[in-house]
């Protein structure tokens, strides 16, 4: 049985908006496991980023926790100080690589003094600075960027956008995280180069047993690169199961009505379209979320709200469908 | 019968101003942003010209609504050349050829409401003879689109991605186009959106008989869309060909590497496995000599550093630039 690193626990989490709180996320149960890849889908909006940042506690201050846990290793992170979490959790055991590398690196620093400063603030014993610097060249190496001892020396603004997400790759795998938040690193990037910074990504993630919660709206990459995937709508997990299964078989309508979206090359007739509009975060509708753009809703999907439930192994649905079969 | 022929056409971008080059006294740097391609849209087709970012698609769709001049070359509608066109000539062109452009919320004017946005293009062309069925036309445009009658009073800040989306779309038709070019009009759309507007642009073009040069990355969106695929790497046409051959059978190296991406969701592909190509696209300032392609292609060999490779018909109609 592998080990669970992460577990997130009946979350809720709320906005403040106008004097009112906002739901944003609730009732989300999600683990997990130690070198996993988990993908995390849904549209924009659904608060797969909210759940990221909840995570590494990075929530603003109008946001507050309403109920629930994540614990990661057994530890309630909610519980810790934040002056703890940050010397022991946050950048160390769970890192995040983000959407815009060039928001995330310092355009007046240059790149390798920045990944210079991390080495050292990582180092407990501390290095002298020739032997950090080699171990920053190395680093670089490493995630692929030629010419290394050169490119040490030059600014964020003389790297492409592909290198830059190698660059912070490279920053965040340094402290040998447990959890890696990848928030769709690679949605500015070309097809190509898309297809190397995952690659990279794979295979650090062999290498260093690394976990991932990969957040991303895009159903092809997350089809070739994770182990298990969980669907977000409207601040809810709506299934999660195994990738494969999940494409062969979705269970809940809105996973269904998202694959028949896409645009697949075998057909050219009509595509399927789902009618309606994501719910506004200020008026859910009672009852399920997708209630109302559901072509399977009955009564019962109007007044009470589905748990994600059990269906088969390793396969979670909400939807009262399910729970109709079984009686 | 074609509608659209573009002929030869260059556009290098020189950039020689600028107080520090004219003291380095370097020469002006040229950017060949389109170097020489040649293809033609027949009517009621889609066109679809893919390729990463900096390869000059851009530039085209630009080039063939002459919103920039070529540097050489032409283009030529419906027989005649539109870099020749007069005043008068060039303002029916305007309103038979229309663009629908990438950004769906600041392509539209933040103080105007849609009634304003929609009916703009009427006034300019002085196609309304009376403004009490104005409102008329701009409803039956909305509908077009499948927009109710009550979004013509609201403010683009008022409405999502997808719904400015459909606005800008009915924009561009209020004068009734032949040809329309899409500049990545899905980008940054939802799925579930995106399905929507091919759904619609599929049913516009059948019913009005409409052109698309459609401009994309989205390769699935290509497939599904157009009849004929254009490939571009670093300002040429690398590949050129029906949609359902090119798909079938890539023949050209970059295009194999940008599609083996693109394996269907249900196989085991996976990234760990998938052999990338390496490096990333070249400089346009600076291309690399022979076939720009060579320096990240894993069949190049010695012609390739030495001789550009030609546009060559490999199989029925099926054009690609390579040496193999």
């Amino acid at each position: 049985m592998p080990q669970e690193i992460l577990n997130i626990n009946n979350l809720a989490v709320e906005y403040k908006n106008k004097g009112n709180y906002l739901q944003v996320l609730k009732n989300i149960d999600l683990g997990i496991d130690r070198g996993e890849i988990l993908g995390l889908v849904g549209e924009s909006g659904s608060g797969k980023s909210t759940l990221g940042k909840t995570i590494l506690r990075l929530l603003p201050d109008s946001a507050r926790i309403k109920e629930g846990s994540i614990r990661f290793k057994g530890e309630n992170i909610f519980d810790l100080s934040e002056k703890k979490f940050n010397k022991k959790i946050r950048g160390q055991e769970i890192a995040m690589i983000i959407q815009n590398p060039q928001n995330a690196l310092n355009p007046v620093f240059k790149v390798g003094t920045q990944i210079f400063d991390v080495l050292y603030f990582q180092s407990s014993q501390k290095k002298k600075q020739k032997d950090l610097k080699k171990e920053a060249v190395n680093i670089l190496k490493k995630v692929g960027i030629s010419d290394p001892e050169y490119r040490f020396d030059e600014y964020p603004h003389q790297f492409s956008g592909g290198m830059k997400q190698r660059v912070m790759l490279a920053m965040a795998f340094i402290s040998n995280p447990s959890l890696l938040i990848a928030d769709e690193p690679t949605t500015a990037l070309d097809l190509t180069v898309e297809a190397q910074i995952l690659n990279l990504l794979s295979n650090l993630v062999e290498e260093y047993k690394t976990s991932i919660l990969y957040i991303s709206h895009d159903l092809g990459v997350v089809a070739g690169l994770s182990d298990r995937i969980a669907v977000m709508y409207a601040g809810q997990i709506v299934e999660v199961a195994n990738s494969q299964k999940l494409f062969d078989s979705p269970n809940h309508p809105y996973t269904e009505a998202l694959l028949k979206c896409l645009p697949d090359y075998q057909k050219k007739d009509k595509l399927q379209t789902i009618p309606g509009e994501v719910p506004d975060l200020e008026n859910y509708p009672e009852g399920c979320n997708f209630q109302s753009r559901c072509k399977y809703s009955f009564d019962r999907c109007q007044k009470e709200n589905p748990n994600l439930e059990k269906i088969a192994p390793e396969h979670f649905s909400a939807c009262f469908l399910n729970m109709d079969k079984e009686i | 019968m074609e509608l659209v022929k573009v002929k030869n056409l260059k556009k290098h971008f020189v950039n020689n101003d600028g107080f520090l080059y004219k003291i380095a006294n370097k020469g002006p740097i040229n950017v060949k942003a389109v170097d020489g391609i040649n293809f033609e849209i027949n009517k009621q087709d889609t066109l679809a010209i893919v390729g990463e970012s900096g390869c000059g698609k851009t530039t085209v769709a630009r080039s063939v609504l002459r919103l920039v001049e070529p540097t050489q070359g032409k283009i030529l509608y419906k027989g005649k050349s539109i870099n020749d066109f007069n005043k008068n000539e060039l303002k029916e062109f305007r309103s038979n050829a229309q663009m629908i452009l990438q950004d769906p919320k600041s392509s539209l004017n933040p103080r105007f409401i849609v009634e304003e946005i929609v009916s703009e293009p009427l006034y300019i062309h002085h196609k309304i003879e009376d403004d009490s069925n104005l409102l008329d036309r701009v409803w039956e445009l909305l509908d077009m689109v499948g927009l109710s009658k009550r979004y013509s009073e609201l403010f683009p800040h008022e409405l999502s991605g997808g719904q400015a989306r459909r606005v800008g779309i009915a924009r561009s038709l209020a004068l009734r186009p032949e040809f329309l070019v899409c500049d990545e009009p899905t980008s940054g759309l939802d799925i579930s959106i995106m399905s929507a507007i091919l759904n619609l642009m599929k049913e516009l073009q059948e019913k009005y008989r409409l052109t698309y040069l459609w401009i994309s990355h989205n390769l699935h969106e290509v497939k599904y869309i157009s009849n004929k695929v254009v490939v571009m790497y670093l300002g040429k046409i690398v590949e050129m060909a029906d949609t359902e051959s090119i798909f079938d059978k890539p023949l050209h190296p970059y295009t194999e590497a940008l599609f083996s991406s693109l394996r269907g969701i249900n196989d085991d592909w996976t990234y760990k496995n998938h052999e990338i190509v390496k490096g990333e696209v070249p400089s346009p300032i600076d291309p690399p000599s022979g076939c720009s392609f060579h320096p990240r292609c894993k069949y190049s060999f010695e012609k390739c550093k030495k001789i550009e490779p030609k546009l060559e018909n490999k199989k029925e109609d099926h054009l690609t630039a390579c040496h193999l």
